[in-house]
């Protein structure tokens, strides 16, 4: 039938869909909103337990293996810096928008909000990684103090090279996500 | 239009809801979600963002308004989840009306298939061109769609234009048919 035409009214070919009927009872719905819940909980109690089992390791390890307090000195910072990269883990999901958030807010408004929460985490992502570099710079530099530089050198130069890579490339990646987003939270306030 | 009773709990004004907008809210999933199996997540998804969203539903706007922007606004988190993995990019209301009609020559030759071809252009716009088309789809006024958008009047008036244009060309219909 090349020549005929749809339904003169697309408005009524959208309205007249066929339902699925996918309804949900209330005590289904109850039982999906406390799972819900349960989740998120659960969760932040895996997120609490791997930042208290790492702090933990750490600190054991400033405890039983340093052979100087500068070691153990950074075995200690290792451990407080992950507990602040757990914090800031955390402070990331919990900014999620509260339930009633998505019918107070217009569309356009919460599709703002949903682009500049992005941003913010793109543009501040050196802000909770870098709470692990101080723990890793004590480290190294008590190696570097109290083994033989001949021997720690070429150990160390691969670290450092290999972190330093690692964080350029995050941040390079993450400002250019960062710029992308700003352009369309221009383009949408325009 | 839906309004609120004073004294009505959450759970009245879920089964409310749940019964007026059933099947508007399962052509708003249609809209973002092709996979059958993944809309039906997304239907059950906007099922609890409305109940838990009724707790601080505080009437100060229609309920009709306030179903629509959760919905809209779960629905459009789900496709923010769902596109990380997906690397075709959304385009705008503007760039769907330049571009060239990929059905040129070819008529929609029933419901079904027409149908099909508008959630094709719905599922390829951005999250606002999407809320705007789908509300006018629904058949809600241009204040209407601007109270669930927050977008100015003026903006939602030359967004429905495009709309229009965007539609008559999909359906070789001129303006009028898509009214």
């Amino acid at each position: 039938m090349p020549n005929e035409l749809p339904p003169k009214d697309l408005k009524n070919v959208w309205q007249s869909q066929d339902p699925e009927a996918i309804q949900m009872s209330i005590d289904e719905i109850r039982t999906r909103a406390r799972n819900f819940e349960r989740k998120i909980r659960r969760r932040n109690l895996r997120e609490y337990i791997a930042a208290a089992l790492i702090a933990a390791a750490f600190t054991f390890f400033a405890w039983h293996y340093s052979w100087s307090t500068i070691i153990r000195v950074g075995y200690l910072s290792v451990a407080a810096g992950a507990l602040c990269f757990a914090y800031e883990l955390h402070r990331r999901g919990s900014s999620r928008p509260e339930p009633r958030e998505l019918g107070t807010m217009g569309c356009l408004d919460f599709h703002l909000g949903q682009l500049e929460r992005q941003r913010k985490l793109m543009d501040d992502s050196w802000k909770w990684m870098i709470w692990l570099i101080p723990g890793m710079a004590v480290l190294m530099a008590g190696a570097i103090v109290t083994v033989p530089i001949g021997k720690a050198a070429p150990f160390l130069f691969v670290v450092i090279l290999w972190t330093a890579t690692w964080f350029w490339l995050m941040q390079k990646r993450n400002k250019r996500k960062a710029r992308e987003l700003q352009r369309e939270i221009d383009e949408l306030r325009a | 239009m839906t309004t609120l009773d004073v004294g009505q709990t959450q759970e009245d004004l879920y089964r409310e809801t749940s019964a007026t907008f059933l099947a508007a809210l399962e052509r708003l999933a249609r809209a973002y979600e092709a996979d059958p199996e993944s809309r039906r997540d997304l239907v059950q998804e906007i099922h609890l963002a409305l109940w838990r969203s009724f707790e601080g539903f505080d009437g100060r706007c229609s309920l009709r308004t306030w179903v629509y922007r959760v919905a809209h606004n779960a629905a459009a988190s789900h496709v923010g989840r769902q596109r990380k993995h997906i690397l075709t990019p959304l385009v705008s209301l503007e760039e769907a009306e330049a571009a060239r009609d990929p059905n040129d020559g070819e008529s929609a030759a029933d419901r079904q298939e027409a149908l099909e071809r508008l959630l094709e252009l719905i599922r390829q716009l951005k999250p606002l061109d999407r809320q705007v088309i789908v509300s006018y789809l629904e058949g809600l006024d241009a204040a209407a769609i601007a109270e669930i958008t927050a977008l100015s009047p003026s903006n939602v008036a030359t967004k429905i234009h495009r709309i229009k244009n965007v539609l008559a060309r999909q359906f070789h219909q001129g303006g009028s048919h898509a009214e």
